[in-house]
């Protein structure tokens, strides 16, 4: 009678056992289950199989006690120098996965840093004062090492070689002051005051770039300050460039350059620089 | 069962975020021959910002959304991530993985879809060098409510066909030049997204996120620049500033040039009046 109690105590035991770990089982599964990577390979050359997400505790073994051990020391340590003793193979080894189990030694962490992003050519320009709207084409440098001129008298340059609308440092526009027959797009560059506004698009940025004029100076061709248009700024810049001066008919060019500098307004509420 | 629903609490309550990641020590920088690298990015739309913890502790601290880190090297071998809202103790992870890195490859990470629905996506990045004059690019479908896409060049070709959310294409190579591409629902000519004045460098990868919500308008992209090319700086001089005018205005100078001429003309005329008066009138002394 007694052993027969005993036994039936023993019986309710396991069984209450076994219900119990089926249930934690269950319940880590589920949990885990929410987290399983989703894994894609866009690159036909190499496979994937390597990173999966944690494996549900369904060990058939169901002995994570014994396995602990090996998961820490299959766990990288701080050191990255240290070689990996093997290969880690596809097939993830599903003890590993008992994170609540398996002590990693914390990893000192540094400072991560943010991803650049693509750069993206301005669209179009809007300066209501003088009444400019118009489409931004690139351009370059000539053979000869001249700054390009935009092909249409109607369309503003963008010197591609140098920053893009809303990237820090001075993004150059160009745009003819006259063509053979009359004015051309920056015909009233010249009217430009410090305060007014200039309107660049870009598909870079979800909102309209503001800059507001800083300065405006007309110089001999020649002696334009590079420092002034090349030169590199913490933050955003606009130089408009437009010809100015007198029409020499003998080499059929200006003999002056108009440069306006804007800097770029950040606008209410605007988000803040992306961490560096 | 107290755990089970626990974890279910949590999870639901929490609501986090993202994925993955790395981490490394602080005295190495640089990654040694045969790490792996990883970045993660935050592509679920209404997910808080988060943490990413490796191994029990935070490596990348407030990620937002539309965010993404650097590459961070890692010696090959297994991980655990966890994923929490921005200060949150590890215990309340979102999501909690390992993963396993293999040597010499690298990894992007991104949590997508909503967060009653987040999940990682893993993707294994190919950045080797494009061909002189080119540049990759890849697409990744991340909109949880935006239907398998198309991605075309504006009035030009279709480049990537049927991307469904969760879906990478493939390294597309094109010309190094500026792109006003197009993201369109699957086999229509409107499109959903521009992606205009996007600029394909020279031996430079890309991976482009499709992110946000179709429904309210926030649908956006993400272009991310995964390896760039060390091109040999053309640091050549600046160059002389551009001709600007054709001259068709300046018949203005010439006319003012012509007026001072007649201006002074009529000067010389008015003197010379003046001097022969002066003359005169001396005479009539």
């Amino acid at each position: 009678m007694m052993q027969l109690r005993r036994r039936s105590f023993i019986l309710v035991f396991a069984t209450l056992l076994v219900i119990g770990s089926l249930a934690m089982s269950f319940a880590v599964s589920r949990a885990v289950s929410t987290t399983q990577p989703l894994v894609v390979s866009s690159s036909p050359t190499r496979t994937v199989e390597s990173v999966e997400g944690t494996a549900p505790p369904t060990d058939p073994t169901g002995d994570g006690s014994t396995t602990t051990s090996e998961t820490s020391a299959r766990v990288r340590r701080p050191s990255p120098t240290a070689a990996p003793t093997s290969t880690p193979t596809s097939t993830p080894d599903a003890t590993a996965t008992l994170n609540e189990t398996v002590t990693r030694e914390p990893l000192i962490i540094g400072d991560v840093g943010r991803a650049a992003t693509a750069r993206f050519a301005p669209e179009s320009i809007s300066i209501e004062r003088i009444g400019v709207n118009a489409e931004i084409a690139s351009i370059g440098i000539t053979p000869e090492g001249q700054m390009e001129d935009p092909d249409s008298y109607d369309t503003v340059g963008w010197y591609r070689f140098g920053p893009a609308p809303g990237e820090a440092g001075r993004a150059i526009l160009v745009g003819h002051l006259d063509s053979k027959t009359g004015p051309a797009v920056f015909y009233r560059l010249g009217e430009l005051a410090a305060g007014d506004e200039v309107i660049i698009r870009s598909g870079g940025s979800a909102t309209d770039l503001v800059y507001v004029v800083r300065e405006s100076v007309s110089y001999p061709e020649a002696e334009v300050p590079a420092d002034l248009i090349f030169g590199p700024t913490d933050q955003p810049e606009l130089v408009l460039i437009t010809c100015a001066g007198v029409f020499d008919r003998g080499v059929g060019a200006y003999d002056e350059r108009r440069i306006v500098v804007a800097d770029l307004r950040t606008p209410q509420g605007a988000e803040s620089a992306p961490h560096t | 069962m107290t755990l089970h629903w626990f974890s279910l609490r949590k999870l639901s309550l929490l609501l986090g975020l993202a994925l993955l990641v790395a981490i490394v020590p602080a005295a190495t920088v640089s990654a040694a021959d045969g790490d792996a690298r990883v970045r993660v990015v935050h592509a679920s739309p209404d997910a808080p910002n988060v943490d990413i913890w490796v191994n029990g502790s935070v490596a990348i601290s407030d990620l937002a959304f539309k965010e993404a880190t650097d590459y961070v090297p890692l010696a090959p071998g297994e991980y655990q991530i966890q994923v929490t809202p921005t200060g949150a103790p590890a215990t309340e992870a979102v999501i909690d993985t390992t993963v396993t890195l293999e040597a010499d490859t690298d990894y992007t990470v991104a949590a997508i879809g909503e967060v009653a629905n987040i999940q990682p996506l893993v993707l294994v990045d190919d950045n080797s060098a494009p061909a002189a004059g080119k540049a990759h690019v890849r697409v990744v479908h991340a909109s949880p409510d935006a239907p398998a896409v198309d991605v075309a060049v504006a009035n030009g070709p279709v480049l990537i066909e049927n991307l469904a959310f969760g879906e990478a294409s493939d390294y597309l190579p094109v010309d190094a030049a500026t792109y006003d591409l197009q993201v369109r629902p699957t086999g229509t000519d409107t499109s959903a997204l521009d992606i205009s004045g996007f600029m394909a460098e020279d031996g430079t990868t890309y991976t482009v996120f499709a992110v946000g919500m179709a429904g309210d308008g926030s649908l956006s992209a993400l272009p991310l620049v995964d390896a760039k090319a060390e091109m040999s700086s053309a640091t050549s001089a600046n160059p002389s500033m551009p001709a600007t005018g054709a001259g068709g205005t300046a018949t203005q100078a010439g006319t003012s040039a012509w007026l001072l001429a007649l201006g002074a003309l009529a000067a010389l005329t008015l003197t010379t009046g003046t001097v022969a008066v002066a003359r005169r009138a001396v005479a009539r002394r």
